[in-house]
C-alpha cells in the first residue's frame, strides 16, 4: 500500500448527509457551484459552431466550439428573463438565439448582438452589459470540464499531479464510442464512496472482477483526487471478463494492457481504464436520494461500442445495486455505520475530510474530530 | 387601450421586475400567498355544470381553506367550510349528491344544504342533551357565479364578486359563455411557480418569437391591451389574407362577424387566464400546487354540438403547454443558478408584468 495517513479510518458523515435536502443545498452552494464538472467530450463538439447543453451543479451551461475552434462555456440563460437559450445539442452558423423573445448572442464570445424591437422597447439598454454570463472551460483527455465561475481556480491547478499517475493512457487519442445516462435511487456520495472502496472488489464484484489480483491493488490520494491500479492475476488478457482484448488500445504500455485502473477527480468525476477502454462516469445529485451517472466510453475507433458498454455496466450495475440498497436502509432511524476497513476503506475518510473542508470552508479536519 | 406602437413607457411607470427570486422558490412566500392573496380574493373553483342538480356537492380547495360547494334545493350554489362542527371531519371528500341535507360520515350529523343549519344529531337526547344546534351550523364561505363560472372568496369581509369583476364582463368581447357548452377539460402539470405562467401570459413581446409559427397569422403590431381594475384584457386580429388554424370545431353562432378574426387574451386576477376565438372560449387557470409547481386547469367552451377534435386540441396544447409551459419551466429550472438575475424588460410590451407585481405586493404587504 502506497497510502499513509495517520488519522484512523472512520466514517465521518452523518446519515442526514445522505437524505436531508438542507445538506444537498449546502453541497450545491459550497461545493458544486465552485468546482470543475465533467460536461462534454470533444467528440460531441467537432464542428465550429456546434454546442451542447450540460448542467454544472445548479448552473445549466452551454458548451460551444467557436468559429475559431476554441471550446467555451456560458451560463445557459437569456439575460432578459432567464429562458434557456439552447434546449438541445445543435450547431449554429453564427449566433445563439433565445426562442422566447429572439435575443441573439455571439457563439464565440456570448456578446448580445441582437435585441428585436430594440428601438421601441429597449431604447436605453446598453447591450454590452447583457452578454451571456461566461463560465470556465478546461480540457483533458478528450473530456471537457467546466466551472460555473469565470474566475475559477485554474484547471491545471485543479488537476495537479493527477494526470501523471494514471499510467500510459492518453484518452485524447481515443474516440468516444458511447454515452449512457443511468439514473438511480441513491445519494451521489454513496456511489463515490463505493468507487474508492477497495474492499468490495473481492465480494460485490466476485464474478465481474475476479480476474484481477486484489491483494496487489495499489492506490493513493492526491489531495482530494484518487488513483489506483491492479494487475491481472495471470492468464490471458483476452480471457478476462472485462478485458476481452478484441480491440486493445494501441498506445498502452505492458502494465496497462494487463491491469485495470480506477480514478477519481474530487468530488464526483469517476474514471476507470482497461486494456480496451477509458471510461468516465460523473455522478451528479438530482435529489438527496436520486442521482444520475453520465457514462462516456472512449476506445479505439471501430471497437465494439455495445460490448464495451456491457463490460463497463457489468460492474457499474453491481455498484448501483449496492448503493440503492444502502440508500433504502438509510431512512431507518436506527441506521448507523460501523467500523471501516483500516486501509481498504481509508479513501472514504479522506473523501469525507475534503468534503467537510469545503462545506465548512475551514481546514481539513482530522478523522477523530467530530464535525460541527 | 394601450396600442402596441406606443414608444417608451405608458404613463410614468417603468417596466421593472419587482419580485425577488425567492418569491418563486420559497415555502414561506408560498404560504403567505395562500393566506393573504388566495385567501382573500375571488378564486375560480368550479363551473356551474360541475354541480348540475340540486343536492349536488363538490369539495374544493381554496388556498388554505377546504370548501364544500353545495347546490341547494332552491338551485343556488353555496359554499361552507368543508368541516363538520363536531370534530372537524370533512363532510365530503369527492363530488357527489347529498340531497336536502349534507350528512357527515363520522358521527352522522346532518346539515341543511340550503343554509348549513344543523338539523340532526344522532343520539342527541342521550349524548348531546345540552347542545344547542343553532350554535353549530356550518360556517359559510362566500360563493358567487359569473358566466357559468363559480368563484369563492374565503374572506368574511369580501366585497361581492360583481364589484371585484367591475367592468371586466363588458370588456372580454361579445361572448355569452352561458350559451356555450363545455367541450373539454384538460389538466396539464407544470414544473414552475404559478406566477411565471401569468407573467408569460401578459407579456406582449413573446408573441412574435416563441409563437412565431403557432400565432404568426395574427397582427401583433396591432395588439391592444388594457387593465380593468386588477384584471387585464387584450385583443389582436388576424393578418389580412391569413388563415387561422383550422380544426373541426363549430364556429360560435352568437358572435358578430367582425369578432370571427379576433384573438382575445385576458386575465381574471390573480390566476385565471382566459382566451377566445371564433370557435372557443377558454379559461386556463394556473393552480398553485407548491412553490415550484402548478397545474394548468383548462376548460374549453364551444358552440353546443361542437367537439374538441384532435387537431384543435393539439393546436391549443402546442401554444399553452409546449411553447408557454416549456418556456416557463426552463426559467424555473434556472432560478437556482447562483448567476441568474432578471435583466431589462421591454418598456411597453412587458409593462403588464410590473403592474401584476404591484398588484401582488399590495396584497402581500
Amino acid at each position: 500500500m502506497d497510502l499513509r495517513n495517520d488519522s484512523p479510518t472512520r466514517f465521518l458523515l452523518p446519515a442526514e448527509a445522505y437524505r436531508d435536502p438542507a445538506w444537498l443545498e449546502r453541497e450545491q452552494r459550497a461545493l458544486f457551484d465552485h468546482t470543475w464538472h465533467l460536461v462534454a467530450a470533444v467528440d460531441e463538439l467537432t464542428e465550429p459552431g456546434s454546442y451542447v447543453e450540460a448542467a454544472a451543479g445548479r448552473s445549466p451551461l452551454i458548451v460551444v466550439r467557436g468559429s475559431d475552434g476554441v471550446i467555451r462555456a456560458f451560463h445557459n440563460f437569456c439575460r432578459h428573463r432567464g429562458m434557456a437559450v439552447v434546449c438541445a445539442a445543435g450547431r449554429t452558423s453564427s449566433t445563439l438565439r433565445c426562442p422566447y423573445h429572439g435575443w441573439e448572442y455571439g457563439a464565440d464570445d456570448g456578446a448580445l448582438v441582437r435585441v428585436p424591437q430594440r428601438a421601441g422597447q429597449f431604447a436605453d439598454v446598453e447591450t454590452e452589459r447583457w452578454g451571456l454570463v461566461p463560465a470556465s472551460v478546461g480540457i483533458w483527455g478528450g473530456l471537457v470540464f467546466a466551472h460555473p465561475d469565470d474566475d475559477a481556480e485554474p484547471f491545471d491547478a485543479f488537476l495537479g499531479e493527477w494526470p501523471q499517475h494514471i499510467g500510459s493512457f492518453r484518452p485524447e487519442r481515443l474516440t468516444q464510442l458511447a454515452r449512457v445516462r443511468i439514473e438511480g435511487s441513491f445519494n451521489w456520495k454513496l456511489f463515490v464512496e463505493n468507487h474508492i472502496d477497495v474492499l468490495h472488489l473481492w465480494y460485490l464484484h466476485d464474478r465481474t472482477l475476479a480476474d484481477f489480483d486484489h491483494p496487489r491493488f495499489q492506490h493513493r490520494n492526491l489531495g482530494g483526487h484518487w488513483v489506483s491500479y491492479e494487475p491481472l492475476k495471470g492468464g490471458e488478457v483476452a480471457e478476462a471478463a472485462i478485458t476481452r482484448g478484441t480491440t486493445p488500445i494501441a498506445h498502452l504500455a505492458e502494465r496497462d494492457r494487463t491491469g485495470i485502473g480506477a480514478h477519481m477527480l474530487f468530488p464526483n468525476v469517476l474514471m476507470a481504464s482497461s486494456s480496451e477502454f477509458w471510461i468516465s462516469y460523473a455522478v451528479s445529485p438530482l435529489t438527496p436520494d436520486r442521482s444520475v451517472i453520465d457514462l462516456r466510453v472512449r476506445a479505439e475507433p471501430g471497437a465494439d461500442a455495445a460490448e464495451l458498454v456491457a463490460a463497463a455496466r457489468s460492474f457499474i450495475d453491481e455498484d448501483v445495486f449496492a448503493c440503492e440498497q444502502v440508500q433504502a436502509v438509510l431512512a431507518a432511524p436506527r441506521f448507523e455505520v460501523g467500523p471501516l476497513a483500516a486501509e481498504h476503506e481509508r479513501p472514504i475518510t479522506t473523501f469525507h475530510q475534503h468534503l467537510l473542508a469545503v462545506l465548512e470552508a475551514g481546514t481539513v479536519p482530522e478523522a477523530g474530530a467530530v464535525p460541527a | 387601450m394601450t396600442a402596441v406602437d406606443t414608444v417608451g413607457q405608458a404613463g410614468s411607470e417603468r417596466a421593472t421586475f419587482l419580485l425577488p427570486k425567492h418569491a418563486y422558490l420559497d415555502a414561506g412566500w408560498y404560504a403567505r400567498e395562500q393566506r393573504e392573496l388566495f385567501g382573500k380574493v375571488w378564486n375560480l373553483v368550479a363551473a356551474e355544470i360541475d354541480l348540475p342538480e340540486p343536492g349536488d356537492v363538490l369539495p374544493v380547495q381554496v388556498g388554505c381553506h377546504p370548501v364544500l360547494l353545495v347546490r341547494g334545493t332552491d338551485g343556488v350554489i353555496r359554499g361552507y367550510l368543508n368541516m363538520c362542527r363536531h370534530r372537524g371531519m370533512a363532510l365530503a371528500c369527492e363530488a357527489g349528491h347529498a340531497g336536502a341535507n349534507v350528512r357527515c360520515p363520522y358521527h352522522g350529523w346532518e346539515f341543511a344544504a340550503d343554509d348549513g343549519s344543523l338539523v340532526r344529531i344522532p343520539q342527541r337526547s342521550g349524548q348531546f342533551a345540552d347542545t344547542d344546534p343553532n350554535a353549530w351550523a356550518l360556517l359559510p364561505v362566500a360563493v358567487q357565479s359569473w358566466a357559468g363560472l363559480v368563484f369563492c372568496n374565503p374572506d368574511p369581509d369580501a366585497a361581492p364578486l360583481e364589484e371585484f369583476l367591475g367592468e371586466l364582463p363588458q370588456r372580454i368581447g361579445p361572448f355569452d359563455p352561458l350559451r356555450l357548452t363545455q367541450v373539454a377539460r384538460l389538466r396539464v402539470p407544470l414544473r414552475c411557480n404559478w406566477k411565471l405562467y401569468i407573467e408569460n401570459h401578459i407579456d406582449v413581446l413573446h408573441l412574435w418569437y416563441l409563437h412565431a409559427d403557432s400565432l404568426g397569422m395574427f397582427d401583433h403590431a396591432g395588439f391592444a391591451h388594457d387593465w380593468v381594475g386588477p384584471h387585464w384584457v387584450s385583443d389582436e386580429v388576424l393578418r389580412p389574407g391569413a388563415d387561422r388554424p383550422r380544426g373541426a370545431m363549430l364556429p360560435i353562432a352568437h358572435i358578430p362577424d367582425e369578432e370571427r378574426d379576433v384573438l382575445r387574451a385576458n386575465l381574471i386576477f390573480p390566476n385565471v387566464p382566459t382566451s377566445s376565438s371564433e370557435t372557443m372560449w377558454i379559461t386556463y387557470q394556473v393552480v398553485p400546487t407548491g412553490p415550484e409547481t402548478s397545474e394548468l386547469d383548462i376548460r374549453v367552451l364551444g358552440e353546443p354540438g361542437s367537439q374538441l377534435d384532435a387537431e384543435s386540441e393539439a393546436t391549443l396544447l402546442a401554444v399553452l403547454r409546449d411553447e408557454d409551459g416549456f418556456a416557463v419551466e426552463q426559467i424555473q429550472r434556472v432560478l437556482r443558478s447562483p448567476k441568474f438575475a432578471v435583466g431589462p424588460l421591454a418598456s411597453a410590451h412587458e409593462l403588464p408584468i410590473t403592474r401584476f407585481h404591484r398588484l401582488l405586493l399590495e396584497r402581500l404587504a
